[in-house]
């Protein structure tokens, strides 16, 4: 049930929305796609936002048709034992995706700031943030989540940086790419767009819910218009092939950047940027509460504090920034199940099941 | 006087008495005069040190002496009694309150009733300009301690019958008056019954101060930002009103509150509407300015100097590594030293007389800094930093917010000094987090930025001119939004 510290408008939403999903992708998915596809990339990007769309589309009919969001009505559509199994495993997708995020989050702030930093150090000290806006409700998160509008817009300076000073011919020759390249590199953008999966959770909170699909697509074509010109910039700055050899491809162009007073532009925006995953982190950590909240009827402090140990705990497990990259490779793709696939199957079980809800909502 | 209760005061005039005494026995400056009404005696009891004595002898007594008539009848049916507020009172606990009260008090014999008479003089300074309050253009009057002369101060301002107060007694002991300023027709109902209900829930036995009382009934005991801004200026107080704010005067305090409060009025002033509106901006824009240097400076030169000297252009930081070089101190210490000396400073020169505060400020702040850098202790850009951050901490016009932001540098000098800017950022989350949270009577303290309001943004960091800011600020959900004729 939603109070006054959950409820949320629809702008509010796409701005939550939008934060979760920005934050790793900016960095990693540049040399990504030109790994994988080439200077072809940002047609992947654009493929990977209409494959999630309709993500969205099928998450905002699933809870419009059921009245309440679709991770609530698991055991009434699937059955109980169905119901449950799918949803602890949602909520162990969520530790997934929290953890990896963290992890790859604590990688980067080793590369750029602290090379010699423990690991378990900072991804204690980088969740407390993230773990006290949780603790407030999604009302503070999501105003909170406010910021990364300034955020992002000052953040884009360094893409716009490198197309100014690059060549933006460097993207030559287009559409040269096979569909197959395009396809593959569409699913590996997909971890860069996880968060609006985030709509099975919530949709009691939500104000304004006629305008649940227009915010979902919303905060798509707002992460989208950001790694399409992140990946541009890389490759009118460094060429078509070295960014596939860069780590950061952005980290090294703010690299590039200096001002009269301030010799090292990229130490600012990394602080920029550290604000911005902790958006992230704290999207992924706050649907988990309403999962467990949702199935357990469990909402307190100590709940929070067991899911943070827990995240913690699989940061950890997943070992080397590979083990963490190649992970999150496969996150996506379980993610875009999670986001795509799983309510497209739902939708018909849904208009199947009309009766079972009619009731299931009479009962509460 | 409450009517339907039965009385239990006796019609025998030395119970009465002994019951006075009894409760004010040993209370200082308790007077009686005892007379003879209508061939009965009768007894005026009195404070003398917060009652008219002029209004006694003249108005009171004067009176009582001179009629021939049935007067104790005339008082009861309030028949043509030359004398201000009258009040029949059924009860001791009445009585007593009303002579604590600086009230004068008729017993008589053969009356179960006794009769109140409000001629109270109470001490009172006279009213002048705040001392931390000053405009340059604005009115230089500002709040006393007395209610009923702020009463009257506000009333100057606004010659409306739509101006309300709510009168509620508070602090078992203490007794304190509380008055509660709202316009009707602008002030939200919802809002008046909220605040109603929490100072009518407020039990305790004394609560006899602004701050108290905001903290008892704010909620949030655990931050150290203000939700109810306090101000001694009338003007501004009458400007909360008119924005359809409540406005709180406790009697024997000269602050009053406004409810709800949000955070960015911190950085307004009175001044700023009585100056041209992009003076006003510029100037609005600088405590903006000012505010981020008090809060971040400190923790950027830490984190810059520990982890990030390569910010730094070359050509400042060979000077800057010389002067650093002669301190053997790490940055973080350097800081600490430094804020806690200027704290120090800042302190004693509140609690000194003003000619020596003033001396004491200048000196120390000269002869310690310039005693630090030649001993080696600080170098000089921390000299620089620390003033630069106090100085920016003063233009701040909120004493409370001020103090908050003061004390929330030194966590995040700490974070810087762990890790760097990072920990500025982590820091800076969990600060802003923390005041997106908070609420001022049930409306968010953030306003206008978390949530998003870009009508109110036009007094925000900037002022739009007048003809432009024709709507009132949505913090406190005003009845009327468009400030209109009628």
């Amino acid at each position: 049930m939603s109070n006054d510290l959950d409820s949320i408008n629809s702008g509010q939403l796409l701005t939550f929305l939008f934060a979760t999903e920005v934050g790793i992708g900016i960095l990693v998915l540049p040399r990504t796609l030109i790994k994988e596809v080439g200077t072809g990339g940002w047609i992947s990007i654009i493929l990977a936002a209409f494959l999630v769309g309709i993500g969205v589309i099928c998450i905002t009919l699933l809870n419009r048709m059921i009245g309440d969001s679709g991770f609530a009505a698991l055991p009434i559509l699937l059955g109980k034992p169905l119901g449950w199994v799918f949803s602890v495993a949602l909520m162990l997708y969520l530790v997934a995706i929290s953890s990896i995020v963290l992890n790859l989050f604590v990688e980067v702030v080793r590369i750029w700031f602290f090379p010699a930093a423990s690991r378990l150090t900072l991804m204690l000290f980088l969740l407390v943030p993230s773990v006290y806006m949780v603790s407030k409700g999604l009302r503070v998160v999501a105003l909170f989540d406010g910021f990364i509008y300034l955020i992002m817009a000052l953040l884009a300076l360094v893409p716009l940086h490198g197309i100014i000073d690059g060549n933006i011919l460097f993207l030559r020759p287009v559409l040269q790419v096979t569909i197959g390249k395009l396809t593959s590199g569409a699913l590996k953008s997909g971890v860069s767009f996880l968060g609006f999966e985030l709509l099975l959770f919530f949709y009691p909170e939500v104000l304004g819910k006629k305008r649940l699909f227009l915010t979902g697509a919303g905060s798509i074509a707002m992460a989208t218009f950001f790694y399409v010109g992140a990946f541009i910039a890389a490759i009118a700055l460094f060429g078509p092939v070295q960014p596939a050899h860069l780590t950061y491809p952005l980290l090294e162009i703010s690299r590039t950047i200096s001002l009269p007073i301030v010799e090292r532009v990229d130490l600012l925006f990394g602080g920029l940027w550290v604000t911005a995953i902790t958006t992230t982190i704290s999207g992924f950590l706050i649907g988990l509460v309403k999962a467990v909240e949702t199935r357990f009827h469990v909402r307190n402090r100590i709940s929070l504090a067991v899911i943070s140990i827990v995240t913690v705990i699989a940061s950890l497990i997943t070992g080397s920034f590979a083990e963490a990259e190649a992970l999150a490779d496969m996150i996506g793709i379980v993610g875009l199940a999670v986001g795509v696939v799983f309510p497209a199957v739902l939708l018909p079980v849904a208009w199947l099941r009309k009766g079972a809800i009619k009731k299931w909502h009479q009962s509460k | 006087m409450a009517e339907g209760r039965e009385s239990n005061l006796s019609k025998d005039l030395r119970y009465n008495e002994a019951g006075i005494d009894t409760i004010v026995k040993d209370c200082p400056g308790i007077a009686r005069h005892r007379l003879r009404l209508q061939k009965r005696d009768a007894v005026l009891f009195f404070m003398e040190a917060l009652v008219s004595k002029d209004f006694i002898q003249r108005d009171v007594l004067g009176y009582l002496l001179s009629q021939d008539g049935p007067v104790l009848r005339d008082l009861e049916r309030y028949n043509n009694v030359p004398i201000g507020t009258i009040n029949k009172l059924d009860h001791m606990d009445q009585v007593i309150d009303a002579i604590m009260d600086g009230q004068a008090v008729l017993i008589a014999d053969g009356v179960n009733q006794a009769f109140s008479f409000k001629v109270n003089k109470k001490p009172q300074r006279s009213i002048e300009e705040p001392a931390t309050e000053k405009d340059i253009r604005g009115p230089h009057n500002g709040f006393i301690e007395r209610l009923e002369a702020n009463t009257a101060l506000i009333q100057s301002y606004l010659k409306t019958p739509a101006l309300k107060m709510r009168r509620y007694e508070t602090g078992l002991r203490s007794k304190t008056t509380v008055g509660v300023f709202y316009i009707e027709g602008l002030a939200n109902p919802k809002i008046i019954d909220e605040f109603d209900a929490k100072i009518k829930a407020v039990k305790t036995d004394s609560a006899f101060s602004p701050s108290y009382l905001e903290e008892l009934i704010g909620g949030h005991a655990w931050t150290t930002f203000p939700l109810f801004y306090s101000t001694e200026r009338v003007d501004k107080a009458v400007a909360y009103l008119l924005e359809g704010r409540l406005v709180i005067l406790v009697d024997g305090f000269p602050q009053s509150l406004s409810v709800p409060s949000a955070f960015v009025m911190a950085l307004q002033t009175a001044d700023d509407y009585n100056i041209r509106a992009i003076a006003a901006s510029v100037i609005r824009l600088l405590r903006f300015g000012a505010l981020f240097i008090s809060l971040f400076l400190p923790a950027l030169y830490i984190a810059i100097l520990t982890f990030h000297y390569e910010t730094i252009p070359l050509s400042l930081l060979i000077p800057l590594a010389e002067t650093r070089s002669k301190v053997p101190f790490p940055p973080v210490v350097e800081a600490f030293t430094m804020e806690l000396i200027f704290e120090v400073i800042r302190e004693s020169g509140i609690r000194l007389p003003s000619p020596i505060g003033q001396t004491v400020g200048v000196v120390g702040g000269l002869v310690l800094g310039q005693a630090a850098v030649a001993a080696g202790i600080v170098s000089n850009v921390m000299i620089i930093v620390v003033a630069l951050t106090g100085m920016a901490n003063f233009i701040i016009p909120n004493f409370e917010v001020a103090l908050a932001i003061r004390l929330v540098r030194f966590p995040l000098m700490i974070l810087a000094a762990m890790f760097g800017i990072v920990g500025i950022s982590v820091g800076s989350t969990i600060l802003f987090t923390h005041l997106i949270s908070l609420k001022s009577l049930g409306q968010p303290y953030m306003i206008p930025f978390f949530p998003f309001n870009l009508r109110d943004l036009k007094d925000a960091f900037i002022i739009m001119p007048a003809a432009i800011r024709r709507s009132r600020p949505t913090l406190a959900q005003p009845q009327q939004y468009r400030r209109k004729k009628n």
